[in-house]
């Protein structure tokens, strides 16, 4: 069961939170990928894979700047939840490149800082 | 902190930093969409605006229209404003020409040009504000000029001309309708 009440930051809190930062465009990408969402969908995908973000309306001005960038289309549907019909977002061919582009440079860059940081896990490399 | 109070603070930031009313309504429905869920889900609107909802919506106002684009938005509306007024004093006058005097020239470009000032740096004013500004700077401006340069006609404006000054209005309108958000395709 995911936390869904905030608590006081711990500082690993405040460092998944800076990682999420850098890397949610990707996520949100990503998660249109699979299929179009609107914005609380794109809170609750977060959070089922375990990530929170402090904020979470942050991710309107991130959809804004995508949408401004031809990554993501905007069309209304009616909500499963039925009520007003909300603001969908899906991929365009844009945003599809741009998330296999993402997807290789975080792949590289997580391996790299993998290797580094697990070269001193166990007690640190003799000079 | 509740939703009526975030979505209060948000309206009056957008309309400040001069968003357009159909994007406002956009970006109002979606957060207060949001906000319901969240609350269903036993969340408070500080969990999803932050700590402080001013900074949450200037961010997003950035993201949706920055300045350049306010700037671009100015550039069209004015002439297509302007073009338009030109178009009544057309009809009302039942001619394809009208006398542009150096009085009415500045009455134009001050009203223009307090606009854009006011505009870039306070929002949207509104048709309301819009008379004041012509009733307060545009008039004297008119009367002074007409006192100092004389009342002679500098140039005849034509029925085309008037109207292409709308153009960059017209064009920039008929793009935004086109970048709002669409009825799902079925």
């Amino acid at each position: 069961m995911h936390r869904m009440t905030k608590e006081l930051p711990t500082a690993g809190d405040q460092r998944r939170s800076q990682l999420l930062r850098g890397v949610l465009d990707l996520c949100l990408l990503s998660l249109i990928a699979e299929r179009p969402r609107y914005g609380y969908e794109f809170i609750e995908a977060l959070t089922e894979s375990g990530l929170e973000l402090v904020g979470e309306g942050s991710i309107y001005p991130l959809l804004a700047r995508m949408e401004r960038a031809g990554l993501v289309e905007p069309f209304r549907a009616p909500s499963p939840s039925g009520g007003a019909p909300r603001k969908y977002y899906r991929l365009s061919e844009a945003g599809r490149a741009e998330l296999e582009r993402g997807r290789i440079v975080w792949q590289g860059f997580t391996a790299q800082a993998d290797r580094i940081l697990t070269r001193t896990t166990h007690g640190g490399t003799t000079p | 902190m509740t939703n009526e109070h975030v979505l209060a603070v948000c309206r009056s930031n957008w309309e400040y930093r001069g968003i357009d009313d159909a994007s406002v309504r956009e970006m109002l429905a979606e957060l207060t969409a949001h906000l319901e869920d969240a609350a269903a889900a036993g969340r408070a609107p500080r969990d999803v605006v932050g700590p402080d909802v001013k900074a949450f919506a200037a961010s997003w106002a950035r993201a949706r229209m920055p300045l350049h684009r306010r700037a671009l938005r100015m550039a069209a509306m004015v002439p297509f404003v302007v073009g338009g007024l030109l178009l009544v004093s057309h009809l009302l006058h039942w001619t394809t020409v009208v006398d542009i005097d150096a009085g009415r020239l500045a009455f134009w470009l001050s009203i223009g040009v307090v606009t854009v000032f006011l505009e870039l740096r306070k929002g949207t004013i509104g048709f309301g504000k819009g008379w004041i500004v012509a009733l307060v700077v545009g008039l004297p401006v008119l009367f002074l000029t007409q006192k100092l340069v004389g009342e002679e006609t500098l140039f005849l404006l034509p029925l085309w001309a008037s109207a292409l000054l709308t153009l960059p209005g017209v064009g920039y309108l008929v793009a935004e309708r086109r970048r709002a958000p669409r009825p799902a395709e079925s």
